[in-house]
Order: structure tokens, then sequence, then C-alpha cells
């Protein structure tokens, strides 16, 4: 089938026909029957021929297709699964920079309630119960900033889902398109095929006719 | 003799599956049509036995290509089904890590339970009798002219005092949760205690020995703590009680606007009271604007008595109340991450059993057309048979009837 399903089938008996009309007239007989038999064979075979064609490239279209479906499928996951990282790892950062925040209250909180001395340098105890508490502050701020550019990067990532999805939804309805076409050319195909066996037993027919003409003459001689 | 001989059979025809080598599903030549051998030295029959040798490879070669196809065929659906028995283990494995602790841990859960039934019981009452007054004075103020409501108001509000709300739910899910979560860790560090020394004797690995029971421990935090809503419900009314009592220790007019704002926060979530009022004298456009005023005033108001407020206890509850909400904010991320990973998965999962179909409907599609192909064969084997019959019968028809004549 090469990369589609339909390929390399055909009747043998339409392969050993003439290709002329004379010629194939000749070969089933060479009279005016023969020649109308062998223009409809012809006809057939070639329309035959060209709806086959048409099936294979179908077939291929709905391959394309279907490719492309699972293709936006996978595409869809692996946005998914960014927009969720995205916004999980700010998410995370967000609480992890209120975590600090509400630590560095407790210090501050703790320190001011122990009194606590203690010397850092140059900076006393009580400025640096000051710094620790504007961090507090602060680090909320700086938190609710974390989680908006999450969001908003989560949010790129959920267009992107959003378009995949909607990519895939085309590719699916045009495989079903190609379904539908292919079913179509399938039976103009059968249609194709019996308009030929119309003709070989129309030329049947003829011959047995013609047959019957000559005995009753050879008989009717004697 | 020649000419029979001359005629070659069809092209070799091909079946190539998507991801196999062309040459590995290409099928062997038909024969060449050859009469040799056989006693007939007439040209007619000849013909005759040639063609029918022909139609009779090319069917054997096409009920070859079926039974290929059809190989084929139940090697994808094999594809499929262990695709979809993969699915069922892990969905069986993930219902099987849900164990239990064994019975000391049923005893902290069962304990557990109870308090949190008895204290989650009597914080409901306790705020059931505060809200009270307010709700039913709500209620009836809303129901002033139908008798009917002013009945069933009464009716609900002494319901109410004597069953469970949201407040029990919440207080019951705080203490059960707490309570399970120490239970557990204790259980837990008991076992790591024991554990060890057993395994520095044994030889046995003792990152092992801790991970087991410290993934146990996490398990019991994630349940108990992190997934327990009841537990966030009274840390946030906790965040807010400092808040409050942050503005009652500053004193002035910001504790009156705090406490005001937090009152009318509460009645306006409990009845919405505020809405009501607000779009009975201001029209409802205004009432829109009720909840995210006070949510406003809220915030501004927090961040004012933050700044101002001296208490280091008051500022250490929203330290520890922020701490844990963060924590709540990180692990909400992590589930965020998990959930899209698996939604992921699940999508790359449908996404392989789509292909897996496909290439199976593809399949399929082949062997209906071989199958339609060696229907066509049969047919024209059959003409093939009728026609040299007629020929044949003619053909002695006619030398019979010469014969006859002669």
């Amino acid at each position: 089938m090469g990369t589609t399903a339909i390929g390399g089938t055909g009747s043998n008996m339409a392969s050993l026909m003439a290709t002329t009309v004379e010629g194939l007239a000749a070969d089933l007989g060479g009279d005016v029957n023969a020649k109308v038999a062998a223009m409809t064979m012809l006809q057939a075979r070639e329309s035959r021929a060209l709806v086959q064609d048409s099936r294979r490239a179908e077939d291929q279209m709905l391959t394309t297709y279907e490719n492309q479906q699972v293709m936006k499928m996978r595409e869809q996951a692996s946005h998914i699964r960014e927009a969720g990282w995205q916004e999980g790892v700010a998410t995370m950062v967000s609480g992890g920079l209120t975590m600090v925040g509400g630590a560095c209250k407790v210090a501050a909180a703790s320190g001011a309630l122990t009194g606590t001395d203690v010397k850092t340098g140059n900076v006393s105890g009580e400025a640096m119960d000051a710094v620790v508490a504007g961090a507090g502050d602060c680090l909320p701020g700086a938190s609710a900033i974390a989680s908006g550019v999450g969001q908003m990067r989560g949010a790129v990532e959920r267009a992107r889902v959003k378009e995949a999805e909607a990519d895939e939804t085309v590719a699916s309805n045009h495989a079903a398109a190609s379904k539908r076409t292919l079913d179509t050319l399938k039976e103009a195909e059968a249609d194709s095929r019996d308009a030929m066996r119309s003709a070989i037993d129309f030329l049947r027919e003829i011959n047995q006719s013609s047959a019957g003409a000559d005995r009753a003459a050879v008989f009717q001689r004697m | 003799m020649t000419a029979i001989a001359s005629v070659a059979g069809p092209a070799p025809m091909t079946c190539t599956v998507q991801g196999q080598s062309p040459s590995a599903q290409t099928l062997p030549k038909l024969p060449e049509p050859t009469v040799e051998g056989f006693p007939s030295q007439d040209a007619m029959a000849m013909m005759l036995i040639s063609m029918e040798k022909a139609s009779q490879a090319s069917m054997a070669q096409t009920e070859q290509r079926i039974a290929t196809a059809r190989t084929e065929i139940r090697a994808q659906l094999e594809d499929q089904l262990k695709q979809v028995r993969e699915a069922i283990d892990a969905a069986r494995k993930a219902s099987e890590d849900d164990d239990d602790d064994g019975w000391l841990g049923s005893v902290v859960s069962c304990v557990a339970d109870t308090v949190g039934e008895i204290v989650g019981t009597a914080a409901d009452f306790v705020v059931d009798t505060v809200t009270l007054p307010v709700d039913l004075t709500v209620g009836l103020a809303k129901s002033f002219e139908d008798p009917g409501a002013f009945m069933r108001t009464l009716q609900s509000e002494a319901q109410g005092l004597v069953s469970n709300g949201d407040t029990a739910n919440s207080v019951k899910g705080f203490t059960k949760g707490t309570i399970e979560f120490c239970g557990d860790l204790a259980i837990g560090l008991k076992k790591i205690q024991l554990a060890l020394p057993l395994a520095v004797l044994t030889g046995e690995s003792l990152l092992s020995v801790v991970k087991k029971d410290a993934v146990a421990v996490w398990n019991s935090f994630e349940k108990n703590i992190l997934d327990n809503p009841g537990f966030w419900d009274v840390a946030a009314a906790l965040g807010k009680a400092a808040l409050v009592a942050t503005a009652a220790l500053t004193g002035g007019a910001t504790a009156v606007i705090v406490i005001g704002l937090v009152a009318l926060d509460e009645v306006e979530k409990r009845t919405g009271a505020v809405s009501w009022a607000v779009g009975e004298v201001a029209g409802k456009q205004a009432a829109l604007w009720v909840r995210p005023l006070i949510q406003a005033g809220l915030a501004v108001c927090s961040a004012y008595v933050a700044g101002v407020s001296n208490s280091a206890l008051i500022s250490g509850i929203q330290g520890g109340v922020a701490v844990a909400q963060g924590a709540e904010t990180v692990y909400q991320g992590y589930q965020a991450i998990e959930a899209a990973d698996r939604k992921a998965d699940a999508l790359e999962q449908q996404a392989e059993m789509l292909e897996v179909g496909q290439r199976m409907q593809r399949m399929q599609r082949l062997v209906e057309e071989l199958i339609a192909l060696l229907t066509e064969q049969n047919d024209d084997q059959k003409t093939s048979r009728q026609m040299g019959n007629d020929l044949m019968q003619t053909h002695g028809a006619m030398q019979s009837a010469a014969l006859m004549r002669a």
C-alpha cells in the first residue's frame, strides 16, 4: 500500500486488455458490436483507473490528516504541561516568598518580644528588626508579582493549547471528509467495474446470438 | 505457443506497513504462465488453461496479502490492548498506594474524629450564638411583609442553632487533620527511631529505612493539612482574628473601621444583607460594588494596621498565618504541576491510542480492498470459464453442424 492503504490493487483481467479501441475490438471479434463493447470497456477502464488514482490520493490525504490530528494532540499535551509548569513554578515561588515574608514578620516580632539586642556589624538589633519587618511587608508584594507573571505565562501557553485544539479539530474534520470522499470513490469504482462487466456480458450475448444464427444458417443450408 | 508463453503476470504487488521496510513486505512475483507438460496440443485449450493458471496464481497472491494484513491488524490490536492494560495497571497501583497505618493509626484516626466532632460542634454553637441575632434581624427585615417567610426565617434560624453548619465542618476538619497528622508524625518518628539501629545491625540502607516512613509522614501531611480545606478555613479565620486584634490594640478610628469592615464582610458573606440593603437604597448596580469595596477596604486597612501596629504578638500570629498560607500556596503550585502532567500524560496516551486505532483502520481498509479484489478476481475467473465454455460449445456446435452437412 505504499504509505496508503489503497494501492497496487487491480484486476488482472483489465491489465491483459489492449490499450486502443481498434486493438481491443480486433481482439473481441472485429465487428461493430465488438467495437461498441471495446469502447465501453476502455471508457470504463479509464474511468476506473482515474477513480483508483483519486482513491490513492485521497487515502494519502486521509493518512496525512490523521497524522496531523495525532501530532496536534501531542502538541496540546506539550503546551498543557508547559502551562502547568509555568503556573505551578510561579505559584510555588509566590508561596515561598509569602512564607519568607511571614517568617520575617515572626522573626521581627520575636526579636521585639524578647528584647533581643543582637549586634550585626554597625546595625543595632532594633534596626535589624525593622529591616526584617520591612522585608516581611515587601515580600507579599513580590509574591503577588511572581504569581501574576506565572499566570500571564500560563495564559499564553493555554492560548497555544486552544490553538492546537482548534487545529486538531480541523484535521479531524478533514479526515472525516476524506473518509466520506473515499466511500464515494469506492462506489464510483464499483460503477466502473459494473460497466466493464456489462460490456463483457453484452459481447457474450451478441456472440451467442451470432453463433446461434450461424448454426441455424448451417442447418438451413443442409 | 509462443504467444501464450509470452503473456506475463501482473506487476508485483506490494503491501507496505508503516514502520516496516518495504522489502520485508514485498510479495513474490506471479509465476510465468506456462503450458509445458500439458498433453493437449490444442491452442484454445492451452489458452484456457493458461488463463486459469494465471487467475489462480493471482488469487493465491491476494489471499497471501490478506493473511499478511490480518497479521498486521492482530499485532496492532495487541499493541492497543497492551496500552489499555498498562493504563488499568497504573490506575490499580494508584488505588493500592492508599494503604492504612495499622491499628495505632486507626485509633488515632478514631480519636481525632471524635475530638473533631466535639470541638466542631462546640465552635459551631458558639458561632451560631454570636451570629444568630444578626442573622435573625436580617432575615426578619427581609421578610417583614410576608408572614409565611417570617415564620420560615424564625424556624430556619432556630434549626440552625441546634444543627451543625459550615463552621462545625471546618473546625472538625482542622482539629481532626491536626490530631491525625501529629499522631502520624509521632508514629513515623518512633518507627524511624526503632528502625535505624536495626538497619545498622542488619546492614540495610539507612536511606531506604528513613525514606519509607518519611514518605508516610509526608502523605499524612498532604492528606491532613495540605489537602484539608477545614484547616485552611480555620487558618484564614485566625488571620482575620489577628487583624481584628491588631486593629483593636491600635485603637482609635482605625480600630472601629477595621472591626466594622470585618463585621460587614462576615454579614455580607453569611446573609448578603449589605448588598440587599444597598440595592434597596441605591439600586442593583450599586449593590454589585459592595463586596469588592469591602474587600479593598479590608486590604488597605490590613496594610495600614500592619504598618502602625507595635504588637509583636499580633505580628507573630500574622507571620505564622502567612507562613502557613505560603506553604499552602507552594503546595498548590506543586499540585498544579502534577495535575498538568497528569492531563498531558492522559492526552498523550489518548493520542497514542488514536494513532494505533488509525493504523488499524488503514489495515482494515487494505483488507477490505484485498477482499474486494479477490471477489473480483473470482468473478473474472468465472467469466473466463464461461467464455471458454461458450467458445468451446460454439466451436463444437459448428464442427458438428459441418459434419452433419457433410
